[in-house]
């Protein structure tokens, strides 16, 4: 187990820029997961703290070492690869095995962790296949496997559900989980999956273009969106992100309907203003709403409603009987409204 | 079932017997000589030109022992050695070749790769004469070398272009999971990439096999003691010492093939995989 410490990280292919600049500091035994759009350069630092990509500039220490120089292997991390990156003309058990053999262990120790390993994911009676011979699920866990027989200081995760169908991904979610709070190793996960990374991790790190946007734990993101794209992107259905300017205290959008904000921020002028669907509620004294579309999903009911021009999205925990057309009244609370600077995108 | 269109099973079914029936006469075309050989080589001489369609009247094995007695025997060892040690190595820094070439990025990778091409295309029989000159300047002349490191050099252009062809459909993320499992670049080699590549290894070895294993020209041109020629040389100087007694030589034909069809057979499964694969997927 140890810390990782990520300071002024760059890398550069020829003239593009891909990281610009990342700092991050991660506790030992901290499950930090790196969540974003496609492309925003979430694999390549990944790699770098693995030792497949070179540092541009900037350091990476694991523990009290600066690991910069430091060939892969003598890191003490373990992968999992997307699609797993079984040996596949090796059985289970070899394929958990090699990195133990190349690392000269005793035939008797191998042999026990490997056991060990197999029981914790219970790959025991798979021991002699093949990886062809193996499910989409037990590849996935022989993969772990791979990383856990070696007991590493810290374990590496690209994106390692993004094969498996969504069922099996909420098993394998809260399995990896499970795993980390036994095993308690240091682990950094990536995934463009905001749901995977908000119930998995300790601390979410969001990332776009290069860039960190916000680093917090799972609720404080939620609560606290540093800036609109962080807004955009935790929750789901995504926060209604309605434009307009700032009077006083309230929020009057582009068609004049204002919106209450309960405080007066310190910037005025253009701003948006965030109001996530599950914090309207049916109240006869809220707001008057136009129903556009009603979409019932069992246990909740997602309404698109229209304030003059304004459409905004509602998540309604009540079996509201309502059809287009009609007209409902919508409350929320203006401590959950949030505010963003249209200019600069960020919370005022 | 009632699913498969009517059309589409009449079509099939008249057209399968005019293939069986080429199929069959391209078979009988091809194993026609063959079988001949294989009659006539239990026969006499006499009989042979008697009746050279029928089974032997008696079948005479001793055609076997006499060819193998004629010197046949150790020019059997010169070409199993000569042909094991060059496919051997053709094999292994073909692998080599093409797994640099798939795993590393260095200037100069695809020149390096379209000079190696090249050499598929290159005659033996042009570089005759300068080899010669080469191979008498190291001393190799007259000896196994004089064989071996001509045949290496020129299987290994298309060995290391089916290997390389083969290796590239090897994913990226196997080969940077053993840089993390801890592995050095010669032991990715040997313990993914090598046992990844048998049905390719399987094709190069088949081939270079067969081609070590008839070439006449190397073989004449650089050796001079009958020590030390393989079987080719040898069946055809046989021959002039036998003209009257043909049956014993085509004893000795068989023998010279037996080794190449024992491989085949052995391999042919893997060979089959090596050619088509990645056609399917
Ligand atoms: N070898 C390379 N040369 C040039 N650009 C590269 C190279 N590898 C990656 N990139 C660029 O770096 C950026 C980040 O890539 P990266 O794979 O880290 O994205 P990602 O966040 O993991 O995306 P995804 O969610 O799709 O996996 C991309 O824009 C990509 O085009
Ligand atoms: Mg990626």
């Amino acid at each position: 187990m140890a810390t990782i410490s990520i300071a002024g990280v760059r890398k550069t292919y020829g003239a593009a820029t891909v990281l610009s600049g990342i700092d991050l500091d991660i506790g030992d035994g901290e499950f930090v997961v790196l969540v974003g759009p496609s492309g925003c350069g979430k694999s390549t630092l990944l790699r770098m703290i693995a030792g497949l990509e070179e540092i541009s500039d900037g350091t990476i220490r694991i523990g009290e070492r600066v690991v910069n120089d430091l060939p892969s292997k003598d890191r003490d991390i373990a992968m999992v690869f997307q699609n797993y990156a079984l040996y596949p003309h090796m059985t289970v058990r070899d394929n958990m095995a090699f990195s133990l053999k190349l690392r000269r262990a005793e035939k008797s120790e191998i042999e026990r962790r490997v056991r060990d390993a197999a029981a914790i994911l219970g790959l025991t009676p798979l021991l002699d296949r093949l990886p062809r011979q193996l499910s989409g699920g037990q590849r996935q866990r022989v993969a772990m496997g791979r990383a856990i027989v070696r007991d590493p200081q810290v374990f590496l995760f690209d994106e390692p559900l993004s094969n498996l169908d969504a069922k099996l991904r909420v098993q394998m979610r809260s399995e990896i989980k499970e795993l980390h709070q036994r095993l308690k190793t240091t682990t950094i996960y990536v995934t463009h999956d905001q749901i995977e990374a908000m119930t998995m991790a300790d601390r979410v790190v969001i990332m776009r273009d290069g860039a960190v946007e916000q680093i917090g734990r799972p609720l404080d993101l939620y609560d606290h969106p540093a800036n609109l794209f962080v807004a955009g992107f935790i929750g789901s259905p995504a926060m209604n992100l309605i434009e307009g300017h700032v009077e006083g205290d309230t929020f009057r959008d582009e068609a004049g309907s204002s919106w209450p904000i309960g405080h007066t921020p310190s910037e005025g002028g253009r701003a948006v203003l965030g109001i996530r669907p599950e914090h309207f509620r049916l109240d006869p004294d809220g707001l008057p709403f136009e129903v556009v579309l009603v979409e019932p999903t069992g246990s909740e009911t997602q309404v698109l409603v229209r304030r003059g021009d304004q459409q905004v999205v509602c998540l309604l925990r009540e079996r509201a009987s309502t059809c287009p057309g009609d007209t409902l009244h919508l409350a929320y609370r203006p401590e959950q409204a949030h505010l963003f600077s249209k200019e600069s995108g960020r919370r005022i | 079932m009632t699913l498969v269109s009517p059309t589409f099973r009449r079509s099939r079914s008249s057209s399968a017997p005019i293939v069986a029936l080429l199929l069959w006469g391209l078979t009988v075309f091809s194993l026609y000589p063959l079988i001949w050989l294989v009659l006539n080589s239990f026969k006499t001489s006499n009989e042979m030109f008697d009746q050279s369609w029928t089974l032997p009247t008696v079948w005479h094995f001793e055609n076997y022992v006499t060819a193998w007695n004629y010197g046949l025997g150790h020019y059997v060892v010169n070409s199993l050695f000569v042909t094991s040690v060059s496919v051997v190595a053709i094999a292994l820094i073909g692998a080599l070749n093409a797994f640099v070439l798939t795993t590393m990025n260095f200037p100069g990778r695809r020149i390096v790769y379209g000079f190696l091409l090249g050499g598929m295309i290159m005659p033996p029989e042009v570089c005759l004469f300068p080899l010669f000159k080469i191979l008498d300047l190291f001393g190799f002349y007259d000896t196994y070398l004089a064989m071996i490191l001509p045949y290496v050099a020129f299987g290994l252009p298309f060995a290391t272009f089916l290997l390389r062809a083969h290796m590239t459909t090897i994913p990226r993320e196997l080969y940077e999971a053993a840089v993390v499992d801890g592995g050095g670049v010669l032991r990715i080699f040997w313990s993914i990439y090598l046992p990844m590549s048998r049905p390719a290894l399987a094709a190069v070895g088949l081939i270079m096999m067969m081609r070590t294993w008839n070439e006449f020209i190397f073989a004449l041109t650089f050796i001079e003691s009958d020590g030390l020629r393989t079987l080719t040389i040898g069946i055809s100087t046989f021959g002039d010492a036998l003209r009257v007694d043909w049956t014993v030589l085509m004893a000795g034909l068989i023998i010279s093939i037996v080794p190449v069809f024992v491989t085949f057979l052995m391999l042919q499964r893997q060979f089959m995989g090596g050619l088509t694969q990645g056609a399917v997927k």
